[in-house]
């Protein structure tokens, strides 16, 4: 019996330790791919209003080629921390005047300028705009802002892998002390069944307790009792509670007569009484 | 880069940074009127960005002022270096929203509100504010931050 209740219990543990991970997963996931699509979309956006705002700032320097005020225009940039580079180039698209963060390693500044555009890789997002000046343009900047995006998706990573570790061992804890509800019942049931087989009386009842497939197997069960005694109480059936009926019942030929009774020849009785007399000879 | 055709391209690029008043220059097409008065070098590389014009920004035209008469309707009239006397009469002359530009010392005192300047080789202005709201202009605070000096910036 023991066996069946520790398969049950794995069962259900199975069950309940799959749909957290799936279902904790599949969150996991949606959640991380859309942070992470939001987070590089807002990157991209990022370079290109920091650009446009050093852009207009920078418009008269470059028009009238005061590089002074150009590097003054860009060094603005010292107070965003995430922009790591940023350079404005001429009308011909030479390199004009460039700022570049102190801790800024392995960042190269362009010598020419190139076409207007955004990219956005694992690390930075680099936005090349045009420099205007009332609609007329004067030239190009360059601008790379970092954007962490990677490093946040991986620390976020980190965070669901503990989350899932947690709500597991909490599910897993949860659902050891609600299983009782059902494999209780069933654990009632077959206790009724071994008393009965121990000869503990007819009027052993198992005890519906919920509303659910359990409580209908004991109902069913509890009928199958009862219909039992219904026809135990008929005559002829060798068994009953007197001693020298198990004797009989033990011994391999009482056993025989016992299933041969005439009285009712059909085979559910040959059944019921055979099963009558197994119990006997179970009894210790 | 020659001297005279940094002066053009700068000279291109003021009325850009200039709020002019209302009814000047009201629609995005009209043209730009750019007189040059006394400075040759500059007018004929000032001729080649008016030929070079891209679509889409303000259209610019070149006129060479040769008296008082041709100066009528410009919006942004250089007078290049001469005497002071001329100077002073040709800038008086034009009427109403004009942006004046000169190149000698004291440019800003014979009525010009933008003079070039060379300061280490590198061509500058120096611009004043009251020259120019004389004028019904304001130069605009982007502008003045490339000026080697401002006049009469206080306020």
């Amino acid at each position: 019996m023991t066996g069946g209740r520790r398969s049950i219990r794995s069962k259900l543990n199975v069950i309940v330790a799959v749909t957290t991970i799936v279902a904790l997963g599949v969150a996991a996931a949606a959640l991380l791919l859309v942070d992470l699509r939001r987070g590089l979309d807002y990157a991209r956006q990022d370079s290109v209003t920091q650009a446009d705002v050093i852009a207009l700032a920078s418009a008269p320097a470059l028009a009238f080629a005061d590089r002074a005020v150009a590097l003054e225009s860009l060094s603005v940039l010292r107070a965003r921390e995430n922009v790591v580079a940023a350079a404005l180039y001429d009308e011909a698209g030479r390199l004009f005047a460039s700022y570049l963060r102190e801790d800024a390693d392995r960042v190269v500044v362009p010598q020419r300028s190139r076409a207007v555009g955004v990219v956005v890789d694992g690390e930075h997002a680099t936005a090349w705009r045009p420099v205007l000046s009332s609609r007329e343009r004067v030239g190009t900047i360059w601008l790379q802002v970092r954007h962490d995006r990677t490093r946040q998706a991986l620390e976020y990573l980190g965070v669901v892998l503990l989350v899932m570790a947690g709500s597991l061992g909490a599910a897993l804890l949860l659902s050891n002390r609600l299983q009782r509800a059902v494999t209780g019942p069933i654990l009632d049931i077959s206790g009724v069944a071994r008393r009965i087989l121990r000869g503990e009386g007819g009027s052993v009842r198992a005890t519906r307790r919920s509303d659910d497939e359990v409580g209908e197997l004991v109902d069913a069960f509890n009928a199958m009792l009862d219909e039992l005694d219904r026809r135990s109480a008929a005559p002829a059936p060798a068994c009953g509670t007197g001693t020298w009926r198990a004797a009989r019942c033990s011994s391999p030929r009482a056993s025989r007569r016992c299933s041969a009774t005439p009285t009712r020849n059909s085979p559910t009785s040959r059944r019921r009484s055979w099963a009558c007399c197994t119990a006997k000879t179970a009894m210790p | 880069v020659s001297e005279s055709a940094v002066k053009a391209a700068f000279l291109s690029k003021f009325g850009g940074f200039v709020e002019w008043p209302a009814g000047t220059l009201a629609r995005p097409e009209d043209p730009m009127v750019i007189g040059v008065a006394g400075n040759d070098a500059v007018a004929s590389d000032l001729e080649q960005i008016v030929n070079s014009q891209r679509a889409g920004a303000r259209p610019l035209a070149l006129r060479r002022v040769r008296d008082e008469a041709s100066a009528a309707g410009v919006h942004v009239l250089f007078i290049g270096a001469g005497r002071e006397a001329r100077v002073r009469e040709l800038a008086a002359a034009v009427r109403g929203p004009v942006l004046v530009v000169t190149e000698q010392d004291d440019g800003l005192r014979l009525g010009g509100m933008l003079n070039f300047v060379v300061d280490d080789g590198r061509v500058r202005f120096t611009a004043s504010v009251p020259a120019a709201e004389a004028r019904g202009l304001r130069l605009s605070a982007r502008l003045l931050s490339v000026a080697q000096s401002v006049e009469g910036r206080a306020r």
